[in-house]
């Protein structure tokens, strides 16, 4: 990566950040990580609690100084350059919206900084709330609205400074179920109209996935894929990722052998052929291997020539049914739909035919 | 009928509560409200001694010639302008200091907070007498530089005694602000740091803000204490009286007779502490957010020569404060003669301390005592303020706000009032002065008790009965068990204030109940330097117990003072 690429925006070059804590105690919160956001994109790190997505996003925005590696923005690097000197807004978890502030107030702060004129900031005020929907709440205080409402302030605060980029640390995460997904198709809508530059955080899959351009899965500290929404669906690189989007289910099993574009691999109760692109390159006959296969794409039905198993639970999970079978000695999760499969459910006890989705296995070497 | 005795039975518990709150409500009623209406008609009073209004004086004949005569209503100025000029100087000073321990990786921080409590509980007059030693006419600063020919400001005077206010009670400030700063968000100071503003900007525009009403609370505190304050005026004040000198001499002029000037003097004093704590409420509940910190602001990170500048700031400024104490307790351990102290070690002065034993002995029993009557009260009413709600238990809430306003002086004189003369005849005896030291800081006790009450919330007490344990056992085994360690930390906190109080003491004592703020005091007004610095040192360390023991084994640091 190169720090004059044009059409990046926002790079991180190898940056690693280490916390001391007491007693010489040192947590790698981020190793080692390079990404690179371009112009008018929608960026998500996506990671499980405690991975490092706010320590990255602090360092972008200035609150952390890099341990090691540099920060680029716009190609030149800013690294050394003090947080209230970067124009990068935040929109905070938990809003941070000035208690003492009316939402007027809060919304004009940033452009008070920078000594904008009184038409200026009433203007530009007036465009942002007209943006997040906020006419009318001018001159109340934060404590006096609903935390979806606190959000869009959040929103309208950062928007106001008329950024090339806004950074996202889980501003949803406060918000109930329907508002977050009202939310998060808002946030979508006017980063496309402004053609703002965005970094989101997040460890919500489903969010990541409907709102981002690209997804940059992070865990313990380091990133370990990054990839279009569908690229991350469909093929994960890792067992962590494939459990990580959606729950994976995995079976030990054994490479039987490797013929040109097709892998044989024997799970000991049964033996599955699938295309070897859906396996880590290089995989060798006699290899143990570990294979995922999302509950989505395992179907259930009655008793053919194929694998079967027993059913030890079904649940009624809304649009589908959710079956644990015992299959050989591990148990599977199945996700059947109501409407599609065209089968009668099946109660517990049952043996039931399985059949796992060919494109949708992803076979990995064991301890990857 | 079963019915009915069955209900009898099981509510029984209610009838206990009830007793509580009929006998706080007399408690107030009987140590407060009496005194205070008497203190009002007093005031009302004729030379005569009655409340007929004759052709030459009417019944506000006395509130008339306070405004009149020049020689009252001076001190009302100079009341004013020693308070309002402390306070703006203790703002001045609380705040900066509060703000760079808080934010700074200052070296010795606990020290610098044992140095500021130990200033916060020294006696009122403390300071004073112990800025006459250093700075008096034969003081130890003023000699050394005088033989420099250097000739150094004088204590005396107006000056003197905003430079003695301002250093005692800047902890006040000190201590709200680092309190409210606790519950400033970091979020808040990184969300305006990304919003472009400079570290000096952030503090102006978010942080100052919202501490407002922590400063503010200071700075009521500041001028309420420094208002009623008559020892430091009266040691270091020469010509420039206040209103409290005045009280306390028209009271003492007057004792046994017609108290009607004292009683004049003390309402219109409490008429402006009174008037003090209403414009604090109003300004601080338009500018509290009732904000709540997830993650406090943490420590900033400044260049080395700026951590330096904030160091020395802070040091200077606590060295100052605790200049009075190391003087007191250097110079019990000098010879002595008269008001002179001679360099030279001797413990001569404790040795011959004949009027320490029973000083020592009655601040000893009068702390135990109240102590330990404010604690149990305390806690009952705040446990029916905080879990009885109705009319009664809110009255009993809002009488638990008159500390603020009713100063230890004015206290005194409705105390003495009252109960002083016939039929009580209390006067000098150690129950009126168990009355004031129980009355004042009782309220104290409910307030700490009710908002801890408060934040636990009734949940706890809820499940215990929902699981069968009637009411009275479930105070017993659940709430008590709960609020104990507060309580007890109330408790010493109760000690050390009880133990230095003075301005309403030394309206109460007689020979026979003197206690060691009075001994200082007398000590210091006789001239004998020598032996009022012993029994400041014992009084010092006596106060120092209780804060050591609170800090120690309770772990608590100085908010607990609050
Ligand atoms: N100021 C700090 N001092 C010490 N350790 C820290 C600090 N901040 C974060 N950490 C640690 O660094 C690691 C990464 O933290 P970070 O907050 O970046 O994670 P995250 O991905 O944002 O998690 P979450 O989803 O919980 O917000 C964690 O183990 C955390 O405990
Ligand atoms: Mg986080």
């Amino acid at each position: 990566m190169s720090a004059s690429d044009t059409a990046s925006y926002l790079l991180l070059d190898h940056v690693r950040k280490v916390y001391v804590g007491k007693r010489r105690s040192s947590v790698v919160a981020v190793d080692d990580v390079s990404l690179e956001v371009r112009r008018g994109e929608f960026v998500t790190l996506l990671g499980p609690s405690g991975c490092g997505k706010t320590t990255t996003l602090r360092m972008i925005a200035g609150f952390v100084r890099p341990t090691s590696g540099r920060v680029y923005m716009k190609g030149s690097d800013v690294t050394d350059v003090a947080a209230h000197r970067r124009d990068c807004p935040l929109v905070f978890q938990d809003y941070a919206l000035f208690p003492h502030l009316t939402v007027f107030e809060n919304i004009a702060y940033g452009l008070r900084a920078r000594r904008a004129s009184r038409q200026q900031i009433h203007h530009d005020v007036a465009v942002a709330c007209q943006m997040v929907n906020l006419i009318g709440l001018e001159d109340r205080h934060p404590r006096q609205l609903p935390g979806g409402q606190q959000q869009r302030v959040a929103l309208a605060r950062a928007l106001d400074l008329k950024p090339e980029i806004i950074l996202f640390d889980e501003p949803l995460s406060n918000l109930d179920a329907k508002l977050r997904i009202q939310t998060r198709t808002e946030i979508r809508r006017v980063q496309k109209l402004l053609g703002i530059t965005a970094l989101y955080v997040t460890h919500d899959q489903t969010e990541a996935m409907s709102l981002s351009d690209r997804i940059i899965i992070m865990h313990r500290g380091r990133v370990i894929q990054t990839g279009t929404p569908e690229e991350i669906y469909h093929r994960p690189a890792t067992p962590f990722v494939s459990d990580f989007i959606g729950n994976a289910n995995f079976l030990d099993g054994e490479v039987e052998h490797v013929s040109g574009t097709m892998v044989q691999v024997n799970l000991g109760t049964a033996s599955i052929r699938l295309p070897a692109d859906q396996c880590e390159p290089g995989i060798e006959p006699g290899e143990d291997v570990v294979i995922a296969v999302k509950p989505e794409a395992v179907s259930v039905g009655p008793v053919g020539d194929g694998m079967t198993g027993q059913v030890d639970y079904a649940g009624f999970v809304g649009p589908a049914t959710e079956y644990r079978i015992l299959f050989g000695d591990t148990f599977l999760t199945a996700l059947q739909p109501h409407f599609h499969s065209g089968v009668a459910a099946f109660a517990v006890g049952d043996t039931v035919g399985l059949h796992f989705q060919d494109d949708a296995i992803r076979v990995y070497r064991l301890g990857a | 009928m079963t019915g009915n005795i069955q209900r009898t039975r099981r509510d029984h518990y209610l009838d206990f509560w009830d007793v509580i709150t009929y006998v706080s409500i007399a408690i107030f009623a009987i140590l407060l409200v009496y005194p205070l209406f008497r203190l009002v008609m007093a005031s009302f009073l004729t030379p005569a001694g009655t409340f007929a209004a004759t052709e030459e004086f009417s019944m506000i004949q006395t509130y008339v010639e306070f405004f009149t005569i020049r020689y009252y209503y001076q001190t009302m100025i100079n009341s004013f302008l020693a308070s309002i000029l402390a306070t703006i100087f203790a703002v001045l000073i609380g705040v900066p200091v509060a703000y760079l321990i808080y934010r700074i990786d200052i070296p010795g921080k606990l020290l610098v907070r044992v140095a500021i409590v130990l200033t916060f509980v020294s006696p009122p007059f403390i300071g004073a007498y112990a800025w006459v030693l250093l700075l008096g006419r034969a003081g130890v600063l003023t000699s050394f530089f005088a033989n420099l020919g250097i000739t150094l400001p004088s204590i005396y005077g107006w000056r003197g005694i905003v430079l003695v206010f301002t250093l005692q009670a800047f902890p006040f400030v000190f201590l709200l602000v680092s309190s409210g700063l606790r519950s400033v968000d970091q979020s808040l100071e990184d969300a305006a740091i990304n919003m472009g503003r400079s570290p000096f900007g952030v503090f102006r525009t978010v942080i100052l803000p919202l501490i407002i009403p922590s400063i503010s609370t200071g700075a009521l505190l500041v001028f309420v204490t420094t208002f009623s304050d008559f020892g430091t005026p009266m040691i270091i004040g020469e010509g420039f009286r206040v209103l409290a000198t005045l009280v306390y001499t028209e009271f003492v002029n007057e004792f046994g007779g017609n108290p009607r000037v004292a009683s004049t003097l003390a309402i219109l004093m409490l008429s402006v502490t009174v008037g003090a704590l209403l414009i604090q409420r109003y300004f601080a509940s338009r500018s509290s957010f009732g904000q709540e910190a997830v993650t406090p602001l943490g420590i900033r990170w400044v260049s080395t020569p700026q951590r330096i500048l904030a160091t020395v700031v802070v040091y200077g400024v606590v060295i100052a404060a605790l200049l009075p104490t190391i003087t007191i307790v250097v110079s019990s351990f000098l010879e002595s003669r008269g008001p002179l102290l001679i360099a030279r070690f001797s413990l001569e002065g404790y040795r011959s301390a004949a009027r320490l034993p029973l000083a020592f002995r009655n601040s000893v029993i009068f702390v135990f005592v109240s102590t330990v009557l404010c604690v149990v009260v305390g806690t009952l009413m705040g446990y029916i303020v905080a879990r009885r709600k109705n009319r009664l238990t809110a009255a009993i809430d809002t009488l638990s706000m008159t500390p603020y306003a009713v100063a230890g002086l004015v206290l005194g004189v409705a105390l003495s009032i009252s109960f002083g003369g016939a039929p009580f005849y209390l006067s000098g005896t150690g129950l009126i002065l168990i009355m004031s030291f129980f009355i004042r800081r009782l309220p104290y006790s409910v307030r700490s008790v009710s908002g801890l009450l408060y934040q636990m919330g009734p949940h706890t007490e809820e499940a215990s009965v929902n699981l069968g344990v009637p009411p009275g056992r479930t105070f017993l085994r659940v709430t008590l068990p709960q609020i104990t360690p507060a309580v007890l930390s109330g408790a010493l906190l109760t000690m050390a204030t009880i133990a230095r109080e003075f301005n309403s003491t030394v309206i109460l004592y007689s020979g026979r109940t003197r206690t060691l703020p009075v001994e200082v005091f007398v000590q210091v007004l006789q001239g004998n330097f020598g032996a009022a610095s012993v029994v400041g040192t014992v009084l010092i360390v006596l106060t120092l117990v209780p804060i050591v023991v609170l800090f120690k084994v309770f772990g608590k640091d100085e908010q607990a003072l609050l």
